[in-house]
């Protein structure tokens, strides 16, 4: 449910409801006051003319008997004043004998012709007064008076009703224009929310949404890098083949031996770079290094088979310690690793400088050095060593040697890191499980 | 026709290079886009083959660079990348046109000769010139609807006063057209090419603008329609 109907919602029927009973609590309170001062009135009235009969001598309706001076009736109050031996001395409406019949002091309701009256009467020492209202006029005014009062209740009541519409309405503008601004946005934009002009208790969370944002750019980022290197990477040794094949269709000789020759070069390296690149997709497909924990590698083992494939052999300069540590992984995936690695050494550490290799077991760990000599690397190039066709300035490479070795070391559970400067071109240091 | 080749992976520069000459292209190849911004301001070249991604940054910088400082030679851009966004990119770029790695040869060649079409104006692919006609991509001559048949320096030297529409080419210029950067010229090869061009297609056909240098002949322009 929408938020800021379920607010109005709520917030509107409490306040209906609140209105509602103190306009019926004033109402009732209204009608009580009302009925009590009007008989206050009706009494003051009997009195009124009781204080008047006090000054007309007691004999002018004691002598004259079964005479009554009747007033001209007034509509809706009646008047009788009787002696208290029931005679009727004067009134309005002697038609209202069972009305104003009254023997006893004080307040009653009585019913004449379908009309209900209210009914006071007064006993004073000689006579009796007895004074009528209707209660239609009583009840008319009672309905003016609450008409009266009860439009400045609905005034308000409407009055607040607008102003908390208003008042919601505006508080969660900015919610408003966050939605607006949300759907109207183009689904592939990436771009941060402004945070700017937003309530307090929605900034938390348009500032993780943020962070979420722009960790999915930097990802997607990478992805299209990964793609432009791979289709980069590709596509240029088969632009080689493509091209020198064609040549040799046209050309003759030598030079079409020339072509082929070229032609060939770019199958070699499209092969390497795929080789690669496939090896890396099974590393992080994670298949590769699982189950090959419970077997153990000795690192001189390794090694010979990887310095054999890339033919270092002459340059490699290693101790009996390799022959004494041992590594919690395949065969295979060492061999790949140290062979990336003597492979990295030879093409961008110093021509035909020793490359030194030792190994040494700390704490459970295997730790095997690789140092090879050559420029130094900045710490910039080193943070981006392991980066996918990440390749320096060599064009032979495919750039994933070092990415293959960080995804086996990582998978296996171990680590990698690299190191330069003091003589050294670079060192590289894996440590990875001995046991 | 000149092209300037940016390309920065040498067996990839290597085959262009040497498809291109089998149409008598003459390619000049760097392989950064710092040298191929020196070369161009050495020398006019007809067409250049802009690879996007060069160790020194992305040859969409550089097409930019050039339109902006008013640099009209026709640019043909090379890339991995396939996306119709990138292509879009480029074309808007200042690119003329866009060939995705790996790419036909002849498809190369077309491009360039359609490129070179385009800047001239023309509608079809021959080129001409009075009574004579030059096909650029069959390589053929006809004068008077009669095929010539010419050396391959003597139709390149043809081609290019052709293209210059009558203006007066240099020496120097005519040389630049015929060879690259690394090709040894003898002193006299060129008049030795126009002695020949003079031969086949008639005396007039090239005209000599002493001190300056040579232009087409005014009769056959005379003719033109």
């Amino acid at each position: 449910m929408n938020l800021r109907l379920r607010l109005v919602a709520t917030l509107g029927i409490t306040l209906i409801l609140l209105w509602g009973i103190t306009a019926a609590w004033s109402m009732r309170d209204l009608s009580t006051q009302l009925e009590h001062s009007l008989d206050q009135r009706l009494a003051q009235s009997a009195r009124m003319v009781s204080g008047l009969l006090d000054r007309v001598p007691a004999t002018s309706w004691n002598g004259e008997e079964d005479k009554t001076s009747t007033i001209p009736s007034l509509d809706g109050i009646a008047c009788r004043v009787s002696s208290l031996r029931g005679q009727v001395v004067a009134g309005t409406h002697p038609e209202m004998n069972d009305v104003l019949a009254v023997e006893t002091e004080g307040y009653r309701y009585r019913e004449h012709n379908g009309q209900r009256w209210r009914v006071y009467t007064l006993v004073d020492n000689d006579k009796r007064i007895t004074v009528a209202d209707r209660l239609n006029e009583r009840e008319a005014l009672l309905q003016q008076v609450r008409r009266a009062a009860l439009y400045p209740f609905l005034l308000a009541l409407v009055g607040s009703l607008i102003a908390l519409w208003w008042g919601v309405t505006r508080g969660l503008a900015p919610l408003s224009r966050l939605q607006r601004r949300l759907l109207s946005r183009n689904h592939d934009d990436l771009s941060a929310l402004p945070v700017l002009g937003l309530p307090g208790e929605v900034r938390p969370l348009i500032d993780s949404f943020n962070t979420l944002l722009s960790r999915t750019r930097r990802m997607l980022e990478l992805e299209q890098r990964f793609t432009d290197d791979a289709a980069h990477e590709l596509r240029t040794p088969l632009t080689a083949i493509r091209t020198h094949l064609q040549i040799a269709r046209r050309v003759e000789g030598h030079r079409q031996y020339e072509a082929m020759q070229q032609a060939e070069a770019g199958v070699d390296r499209l092969t390497k770079t795929l080789g690669q690149l496939l090896l890396l997709a099974r590393m992080e497909s994670d298949e590769i290094t699982r189950g090959s924990q419970s077997v153990l590698t000795p690192v001189g083992e390794a090694l010979a088979t990887a310095m054999a494939e890339t033919g270092s052999h002459d340059q490699c300069q290693y101790d009996q310690s390799v022959n004494r540590v041992c590594v919690a992984l395949s065969e295979t995936l060492l061999v790949t690793v140290l062979r990336n690695l003597l492979e990295n050494a030879m093409r961008h550490g110093a021509l035909g400088a020793p490359i030194e290799i030792s190994a040494q077991e700390l704490e459970g760990m295997a730790v095997i050095d690789i140092v090879s000599q050559g420029k130094t690397i900045d710490a910039e190039q080193l943070a981006r060593l392991t980066e996918r066709f990440h390749r320096r300035d060599h064009p032979q490479g495919s750039g994933l040697g070092l990415s293959i070795v960080e995804a086996i070391v990582t998978r296996a559970g171990g680590r990698v890191t690299f190191a330069s400067g003091n003589d050294v071109g670079l060192k590289v240091t894996l440590q990875l499980p001995s046991s | 026709m000149r092209v300037l080749l940016v390309e920065d992976d040498a067996p990839v520069a290597a085959g262009v290079e040497a498809g291109l000459a089998l149409s008598d292209f003459v390619v000049d190849t760097v392989t950064s886009l710092g040298a191929a911004k020196g070369a161009l301001a050495t020398i006019n070249y007809d067409a250049v083959i802009l690879d996007r991604r060069l160790p020194d940054g992305d040859g969409l910088s550089l097409l930019q660079q050039w339109r902006r400082e008013h640099v009209a030679t026709p640019v043909l851009m090379l890339t991995a990348r396939d996306a119709v966004a990138s292509r879009v990119e480029g074309l808007q770029g200042g690119a003329d046109d866009y060939l995705v790695k790996p790419f036909d040869l002849d498809e190369l060649t077309a491009r360039l000769h359609s490129l070179l079409r385009r800047t001239a104006g023309q509608v079809d692919h021959a080129i001409r010139h009075g009574s004579l006609a030059l096909d650029p991509i069959t390589r053929s001559v006809t004068l008077d609807g009669e095929p010539v048949v010419l050396l391959r320096r003597e139709l390149m030297l043809l081609e290019a006063l052709i293209r210059s529409r009558g203006r007066i080419l240099s020496a120097d210029q005519l040389k630049d057209c015929l060879y690259g950067i690394n090709d040894e010229i003898e002193s006299n090869a060129l008049n030795v090419h126009i002695y020949q061009l003079r031969r086949k297609l008639g005396r007039d056909v090239i005209e000599t603008v002493r001190g300056v240098g040579y232009r087409l002949g005014k009769q056959n322009s005379a003719a033109t329609p």
